[in-house]
């Protein structure tokens, strides 16, 4: 596996767009240690990037299985496999692993991989505290799934760890807080850094505004991350003195107040959810612009617009509780602003089908997946705007509609924009490309089933099914069996996905440095060869 | 091979689409709408809900149609030559413009119905619901009757597992309480909702609202149901194991049937609090008059 | 521009400055937000 930092002969052959790349070829490079100190002790961008990716891909089949079981239960009215204590469990445990286990590792991971190469970096500014932040993570959710175990079963009182009823939890109450500690500080630890990062170690001409957009979105998200994990930390930890040690913040019988918990989570839970989509944001307008053959359309209205969201997930948050009794000023402030979240969304969307405009595309898996994206987390969007409309949400709340919404804008949203950048980057971390063929059935497979899974839940929503309940009425059965199909059918098509990962990091078709050499793709990570280096831009590129 | 995929795709959201817009009648279950239900609050949000649904599905047919437009013309394959254009300012602030324009138009009628829904003012009815794990109790505060309605037993043995019962023969599945809750029609009830040990979700769909029940808060909702019949709902809050199986079930009756059965209910309920008053004055009154309550329920 | 395998002493300490800025509002929220619960 060691590699020393050659030059492929690709990158001098020819001037790139707007990259000159400076002098190369720095060979007394030590390569990665053997064996399983190097990943234990490794403080590489590259090799921790894969650790949080292949991190997240297990926890991802893990939350999945999670899911089906889930799925397995409501194919059928009435109770037959689990209690529905457990059912709860699975819920909740379900989204604390998509959320902070898959998802979010899976973008720190592409962060990790890809802004040093695509700022010009030699690695990340703090290597170490990179490393200690990965582990801790593995930390957090070894506890979590060992809370799964403890005497009164695991947490199951909902991700959001709603009081008073989250107090309830057994055993496993200190391990899940505990857990959520640790993936929270391993999360501020990764922004930290990459902010860090990306404040002070780029190449030298590269401008602000010149940051790729995947860049530019980690940047905001990294932002995100510092203000909020906090947040959420101060809320569990309140929990947890509430429970053991007699406070009562959130408890009504000791002049606490439990909407307090509901405002300080969705302060915290608002800006999560853009923490999870912005850098989906950023995969995107990497990639319909390079199988577009054109360049990102409107590209500083890009960045303000990425900004507006961000700062606008900071005065929305009460539009998670509509029903829990606000004053109208209250409902119509919140719904007025949540409503101006549309607008900026909107100018992303818009800008990415005028980037196709008169361009010249090609429909190579990573696009297939980013046009997937574009679609379904616009319907996604569409259902966010309707419940921000208060009057109508009384009706929509806490229904299978929401489950619908926020699955369409996280599975075929970010997790559809995730499976698109592996595709997109994997040639340049293996140096293989992947088999095109088995990635288009995987596209497909994901693409109709992710629909037949999620799109029922919009009608089941609508005609009044409660979210997270194990059984339910007759007049549910027929859209929750399309939707439990939908669902084994999504699980059984990532198994594909990660016979796909497996073979191409063994092999397959030499990738070339600019491996899209066809689209000539942006970017200075296109410039090092396939596979990158171990250590790459020992020398700084200049970037004109 | 991409053509024949946009074909598939094209027809997959075709499907879609259909689905979504034409219901069939043959198929009564497989419901795919928001109800209409029976008072003037929930019409006019099942009116707003059609709003906002046409408004999207309008600039979804826009916006995807330029999209599938772009995918099907602008292909290298048909020798496209992309243009070199990255921005247009008249572009930009138009499809900034519109879009507000377009929500300051849902803005106002749907602030108009909020304003409606907050107003409880001049109820002729007020019931006080708390939420316990896991069952509701309903207390008429003018005429001191109370309550608790749970799940019937009939459902509650057939949805244990492996409880040998087919659901599907069971009426209104978890749908169905001992006691419902009784309203007369055509009158403002006012529902002050609260809980005793978490939070539950008061709600009714045919009534177009639905409420948190927290412990220490005292919530408002109100509803004046137009039609005589039984209307049933569910906790739509996180409760705990039994969370799903805490049915809301509401009948409206005419008014002069309401007199006959609260004057019932009273009666029964000076009939339990006689001896048990004898027996001890510190008992909680709600716990001994259940059973009775029950027998009169039942009519 | 030196090499920047080695950051020199000035990038050094400017990372340092930033790393220290943001830990430091990191703990500021968390603390803030649990005075303030306390107080509320």
């Amino acid at each position: 596996m060691s590699e020393t930092n050659q030059t492929h002969p690709d990158v001098l052959s020819r001037t790139h767009h707007d990259v000159e790349v400076a002098a190369q070829g720095h060979h007394d490079d030590h390569g990665p240690a053997r064996g399983i100190a190097r990943w234990l002790t490794t403080t590489n961008h590259k090799d921790i990037g894969t650790m949080y990716l292949v991190f997240s891909l297990v926890m991802f089949l893990i939350g999945g299985a999670m899911a089906l079981v889930i799925r397995a239960e409501l194919f059928m009215p009435g109770m037959q496999l689990v209690d529905p204590q457990f059912f709860n469990t699975m819920t909740t445990v379900h989204a604390l692993i998509m959320v902070f286990g898959a998802v979010m590792p899976a973008t720190v991971g592409l962060g990790n991989w890809m802004i040093p190469l695509q700022i010009g970096a030699p690695d990340m500014a703090l290597p170490r505290m990179n490393n200690f932040s990965f582990w801790l993570l593995v930390a957090a959710f070894s506890l979590l799934i060992l809370s799964l175990f403890m005497p009164g079963g695991g947490p199951a009182a909902g991700w959001t760890l709603y009081p008073p009823l989250v107090l309830q939890t057994g055993d496993a109450f200190p391990l899940a807080i505990f857990a959520i500690h640790l993936a929270g500080a391993s999360s501020i630890m990764g922004a930290i850094n990459i902010i860090v990062t990306i404040m002070n170690l780029r190449a030298p001409g590269m401008s602000l505004l010149k940051m790729p957009m995947f860049v530019w979105t980690w940047l905001i998200t990294a932002y995100l991350l510092i203000a909020v994990m906090p947040v959420f930390a101060g809320a569990v930890t309140m929990l947890l003195t509430d429970h053991f040690f007699g406070t009562t913040f959130f408890a009504a019988s000791g002049g606490g107040d439990p909407v307090l918990y509901q405002h300080i989570f969705w302060f915290f839970g608002h800006p999560e959810v853009y923490i999870m989509i912005l850098p989906a944001f950023g995969i995107v307008s990497e990639i319909i612009p390079t199988f577009s053959r054109k360049r990102l359309f409107g590209y500083d209205a890009m960045v303000y617009a990425t900004a507006s969201i961000a700062f606008l997930s900071f005065i929305v948050w009460a539009h998670h509780m509509f029903t829990v009794g606000m004053p109208l000023a209250g409902e119509m402030f919140f719904m007025l602003s949540t409503m101006l979240i549309a607008v900026p969304t909107g100018v992303k969307v818009f800008n990415w089908t005028a980037t196709m405009w008169k361009g010249s595309l090609t429909f190579e898996t990573p696009m297939l997946f980013a046009l997937a994206f574009l679609f379904l987390f616009t319907i996604g969007g569409f259902s966010g705007l309707m419940m921000a409309i208060a009057p109508v949400d009384f009706q929509y709340h806490d229904t299978y509609f929401i489950v619908a919404h926020f699955h369409y804008v996280l599975v075929p949203g970010a997790v559809f924009a995730i499976m698109a950048a592996v595709y997109y980057w994997m040639p340049k971390w293996t140096g293989h490309m992947y088999d095109e063929r088995l990635a288009r059935i995987h596209f497909w497979m994901s693409a109709i089933f992710v629909n037949v899974l999620f799109f029922p839940q919009h009608f089941l929503g609508l005609a009044g099914m409660p979210r997270r309940i194990p059984d339910y009425s007759t007049q549910f059965a027929d859209w929750n069996m399309v939707s439990s199909i939908g669902a084994f059918g999504f699980g059984l098509s990532q198994l594909l996905f990660v016979y796909i990962v497996w073979k191409t990091a063994r092999g397959g078709v030499k990738a070339t440095a600019e491996v899209w050499t066809d689209a000539r793709p942006q970017g200075l990570e296109w410039t090092v060869p396939s596979p990158a280096p171990y250590h790459t831009f020992d020398e700084a590129p200049l970037v004109k | 091979m991409p053509k024949k995929m946009v074909r598939r795709a094209l027809a997959a959201t075709a499907v879609i689409g259909l689905s979504l817009l034409g219901s069939n009648p043959a198929m009564a279950a497989w419901t795919l709408n928001l109800r209409e239900g029976v008072t003037e609050l929930s019409r006019e949000i099942y009116g707003l809900h059609m709003l906002i649904l046409w408004v999207c599905v309008a600039i979804a047919v826009a916006v995807f149609s330029v999209m599938i437009y772009s995918i099907a013309t602008f292909r290298k394959s048909k020798g496209a030559v992309p243009a070199t254009f990255d921005h247009s300012t008249g572009a930009e602030v138009t499809w900034t413009i519109i879009p507000v324009v377009i929500l300051v138009a849902m803005a106002i009628p749907a602030a108009r119905t909020l304003v409606k829904i907050e107003d409880a003012s001049g109820s002729e009815l007020t019931v006080k619901v708390t939420g316990y794990q896991w069952k509701w109790q309903y207390d008429y505060v003018d005429h001191g009757v109370a309550f608790f309605s749970t799940l019937s037993s009939r459902h509650n043995e057939a949805r244990q597992v492996d409880s040998g019962v087919d659901v599907r023969q069971v009426d209104d599945y978890l749908l169905d309480v001992d006691n419902p809750l009784v309203v007369p029609v055509g009158k403002k009830v006012r529902v002050l909702v609260t809980a005793a040990d978490v939070i539950h979700n008061w709600w009714v769909p045919d009534f177009g609202l639905k409420k948190d029940a927290i412990p220490g808060y005292i919530n408002e909702l109100w509803f004046r149901a137009e039609k005589v019949g039984t209307y049933r709902g569910q906790c739509a809050e996180l409760c705990g194991r039994d969370h799903g199986f805490m049915p809301v079930v509401v009948r409206v009756v005419e008014q002069a049937q309401f007199d006959t059965w609260i004057a019932g209910q009273q009666a029964a309920r000076q009939a339990a609090a006689a001896p048990a008053a004898q027996a001890a004055a510190t008992v909680a009154p709600i716990a001994i008059e259940t059973p009775a309550l029950r027998v009169a329920a039942a009519e | 521009m030196a090499s920047q395998g080695e950051p020199g002493d000035r990038q050094r300490r400017r990372i340092r400055r930033t790393t220290v800025v943001l830990v430091l509002v990191a703990l500021a929220i968390y603390v803030s937000f649990i005075v303030s619960s306390m107080l509320a």
